[in-house]
């Protein structure tokens, strides 16, 4: 017993189906207290359902999720919210509120019916705000914000949540540069400095994926790779993942992999 | 502006469209009528008998309106998604002529059955519709809105076949009930609607913190800890009380619900905290005036209110659906 909080988050034989159609088959794995998970694969690999089931947004069809050890499916939702955030695609989903409005409400596991926000959660707001950056346009729109911008308020409102795992789904596509580097920085110390366990997905195998603790490779959804990032050095692994070859080359400061795909025509 | 200052103008408005509304009319009243109420007078009986329930009634049925259009404009993500367009009125109307022509006189410490039975038309409305786009994988708006047009026209046509087998004078009552009209409200009506309205809008007092988490997709909802589908069938009860009651009473009273709750939004933002007391405040007002506009236009004839509501409902719809596009996107 004693050694079974120390997994923050395990899935065993998880399987979807929707409508016949296979979505994710028979997955397992474990996730320590203050770890790091990557999810990789191709589009349609079940990345995202995965995450999604973690988080119980899409109940499984069989298998079983624990996080802290208790099953998931046993936990009321605010208390699943108080353990998992969730930060989706940042896409053009429609956020009618003020970045700080926005934020507060990711506070509602702790919220009181008929009751207004207490010091605690503004607090908790403030914290977010101030970690994540965003204060400086904490009483901008939402719908007026850039791309980037409306990241972080993603990943701000679901610190504000206070949770010790958080979820991350493809959480620098579509950003440029500058909030690429930005959000890959604050996923680090949020996992470093206040010790969550962070699961992200990601198609880029370059964003960060080398410096995971752990990486789950995911095809058709099918359990392709699930290891250490030094067994994904491998061509062939990551050959199996994608369905294309690929190049590794070495980065000229720290020395880790960077992933090229190779053109078949090259 | 603040908000404790629009909540404020919003308060001096429903009182000051309470107070002068029964004041106006074909009839005269002078203003002592107040101070006697048991005077014989025509003014005072015009007044106290006729004028002030009338207006009480407008006044709750607005706000019954108005606060279930919010609650489905947030939960289906839309500002055209309310309960008039998605036939739930169309179906409390159905339950309540049926309860009408089978001459369901009965009622429970004086409830009518036609409200039960608009009730219950309202949820098999809401249910049908829900249902038919839940029933074929994603739920998407689009679809749910033409599954409401469906549901619409289909209950139209069995209030048809209804009218149909009446004779002429039930035929006639039944037509003008459902251009929606308060002119049969007494006393009675207001108790009537009072309990129905007071337990819908507590149930959506309650989920307002649920209200803004919907409206910001179903996904995102349950990731705060949301349970979404209890919540919505709740709203589907309260918003079932509140058009059942209403429908039974006054007839399907359009758009209210539309206009009132987006208006409201863009006043004073999309925060169900304080977009709840401004919708309950501002469809109040809204219906009192509509229907003391009503009262007026065409003396000594009175249209129905709800030909005025849907006079300026029409083009409203047609503004949202065209004119801003990212409003009808973003609730």
């Amino acid at each position: 017993m004693n050694g079974r909080n120390s997994i923050a988050v395990s899935v065993k034989s998880l399987s979807l189906r929707i409508q016949d159609t296979v979505i994710l088959d028979d997955i397992s794995f474990e996730v320590p207290a203050g770890g790091t998970l990557s999810i990789i694969g191709p589009n349609g690999a079940g990345k995202t359902s995965l995450l999604r089931c973690i988080g119980r947004m899409t109940e499984p069809t069989s298998g079983e999720i624990r996080i802290q050890g208790d099953h998931c499916r046993n936990l009321r939702r605010r208390e699943l919210a108080r353990r998992v955030g969730y930060v989706p695609q940042a896409g053009d989903r429609t956020l009618p509120y003020s970045v700080r409005e926005f934020v507060l409400m990711a506070r509602y596991p702790y919220f009181h019916a008929f009751a207004g926000p207490s010091r605690n959660d503004l607090e908790a707001v403030d914290n977010a705000l101030d970690i994540t950056g965003t204060d400086g346009f904490a009483d901008r729109k939402v719908a007026t914000l850039s791309g980037g911008e409306r990241q972080k308020v993603l990943i701000a409102a679901a610190l504000a949540q206070q949770t010790p795992v958080l979820l991350l789904d493809e959480p620098t596509s579509f950003l440029d540069y500058r909030h690429e580097v930005d959000i890959l920085d604050l996923i680090d110390r949020l996992n470093r400095e206040s010790g969550r366990t962070v699961i992200t997905v990601t198609h880029d195998l370059n964003s960060g994926v080398f410096n995971a603790g752990l990486i789950l490779g995911l095809a058709g959804g099918r359990q392709i790779f699930l290891g250490a990032a030094r067994d994904l050095e491998d061509p062939d692994v990551l050959e199996s993942i994608y369905g294309i070859p690929f190049e590794f080359l070495k980065h000229p400061y720290d020395g880790s992999p960077v992933v090229l795909p190779a053109r078949r025509s090259g | 502006m603040k908000t404790a200052t629009i909540m404020t103008v919003l308060i001096l408005f429903a009182l000051a469209a309470l107070l002068t509304a029964p004041f106006l009319g074909i009839t005269d009243v002078s203003r002592d009528v107040i101070f006697h109420p048991r005077s014989q007078s025509p003014g005072t009986m015009v007044f106290w008998q006729i004028r002030v329930p009338r207006v009480l009634t407008a006044f709750l049925a607005g706000i019954a309106l108005a606060v279930s259009g919010m609650a489905f404009q947030a939960m289906f993500r839309n500002p055209l998604a309310t309960p008039f367009t998605l036939g739930v009125s169309s179906g409390a109307s159905l339950g309540a002529v049926i309860a009408m022509r089978a001459g369901l006189a009965a009622s429970i410490w004086n409830f009518s059955a036609t409200s039960g039975a608009a009730f219950l038309g309202a949820l098999m409305a809401i249910g049908l519709v829900y249902g038919l786009v839940r029933l074929k994988g994603q739920f998407s708006t689009p679809r749910l809105l033409l599954a409401g047009i469906a549901i619409s026209f289909f209950f139209s046509s069995l209030i048809m076949f209804v009218h149909y087998t009446s004779d002429f004078h039930n035929t006639f009552r039944l037509m003008r009930w459902l251009m929606g009209g308060l002119s049969m409200s007494g006393y009675d009506t207001v108790i009537n609607l009072l309990p129905f309205c007071v337990a819908g809008l507590l149930i959506v007092l309650y989920l307002t913190h649920e209200l803004n988490l919907l409206a910001t997709g179903d996904e995102l909802a349950l990731s705060r800890g949301v349970n979404v589908g209890i919540t919505r069938h709740v709203l589907f009860f309260a918003v079932s009380l509140l058009v059942g009651s209403v429908v039974a009473l006054c007839g399907p009273i359009g758009f209210v619900g539309m206009m009132v709750p987006h208006m409201c939004r863009l006043i004073v933002g999309s925060n169900h905290r304080r977009l709840f007391p401004a919708t309950l405040l501002f469809g109040g007002t809204f219906l009192t005036v509509c229907d003391t506009l009503a009262r007026m236009i065409a003396p000594p004839a009175e249209i129905p209110v709800g030909v005025i509501t849907a006079l300026l409902g029409g083009p409203f719809f047609l503004w949202l659906l065209l004119g801003r596009s990212e409003a009808v996107a973003e609730i």
